[in-house]
């Protein structure tokens, strides 16, 4: 296997049997292992945590309130065009 | 190639998709093409009580483009053979583009 | 191949992207997934999760990326529809 990074798929491919982060349009981000990926970085990744932000504004005192969901799947496939950046988690 | 190969090896398994509507579909997987729409056939909605209107659909065809997730059946995924095969599509990929670059 | 061959002169229901759903006789298709339906139907469904099943009297043209699903639509269902039955509303697609 090249082990050369020189393109960032390169660095997705390095990354196959690691735990990874993703960061998903609408505020979601998901922490998993990757098995698969292919050049429209659809992924498929094993026991994801989804967190999901939703920013709530309180009626009464206009406070902006941060809310999080979170959600486990076993095994996940994911759609390239909602993905944003992928990262290994050990910087978070 | 590679995802279309997986759905294609899931065909008669129940799988459950999430869609960018925030809508999730259980169904038995029929078919999938190269732009990895997808059929189902038993549909129901996830939850029933949300979307009852999802269970009037005997088969129904999703468009790939606006799937966010689908929740695969972990005991049918074989984990090693999907990151070998990750690993030829990407090479293959990087053969293909380096012989464009040539044809330049 | 996944097509919408089998779905052709039938009745089916189709999600769009901003969330309407239309119930019709599938004349066309191609490869793209534009479609076009006759003898449709809009279900709205309001706040109060009712819905309301409109006539339009045109042929309607839907472009294939406006399409979230379409499904063969099961007419055992209608009874259902009419009854009142409740629905939540469906939220556009968010790409």
């Amino acid at each position: 296997m090249n082990l050369e990074v020189k393109e960032p798929i390169d660095l997705v491919r390095l990354s196959l049997g690691e735990k990874i982060y993703i960061k998903m349009r609408g505020d979601r981000e998901l922490r998993g292992t990757l098995h698969a990926f292919d050049q429209h970085l659809n992924i498929v990744l094993s026991n994801v945590e989804e967190v999901l932000t939703v920013i709530e504004i309180d009626e009464e005192t206009n406070e902006e309130i941060m809310k999080t969901t979170r959600r486990n799947f076993e095994m996940l496939y994911i759609r390239g065009d909602g993905i944003i950046a992928i990262a290994p988690p050990k910087r978070f | 190639m590679l995802f279309y190969q997986l759905f294609k090896s899931l065909i008669g398994q129940t799988i459950t998709i999430e869609l960018k509507n925030d809508i999730m579909i259980t169904g038995k997987l029929i078919s999938v093409d190269q732009f990895l729409n997808l059929k189902l056939s038993d549909v129901q909605g996830t939850d029933p009580k949300k979307n009852p209107i999802l269970s009037s659909l005997k088969t129904c065809f999703i468009r790939g483009n606006v799937i966010r997730y689908v929740l695969l059946p972990q005991d049918q995924i074989d984990t090693q053979l999907l990151k070998e095969s990750a690993i030829k599509e990407a090479a293959k990929i990087k053969e293909e583009e380096r012989k464009m670059q040539n044809r330049k | 191949m996944t097509t919408l061959r089998d779905y052709v002169d039938k009745k089916v229901a189709v999600i769009s992207c901003d969330g309407r759903f239309i119930v019709g006789i599938l004349f066309g298709f191609d490869q793209a997934i534009n479609i076009i339906l006759k003898d449709c139907e809009e279900r709205i469904i309001s706040e109060d999760r009712s819905i309301k099943k409109v006539q339009l009297d045109h042929i309607e043209i839907l472009r294939g990326d406006d399409i979230v699903l379409i499904g063969e639509f099961d007419t055992n269902f209608e009874d259902q529809f009419e009854s009142g039955m409740k629905t939540d509303p469906i939220k556009p697609l968010v790409h």
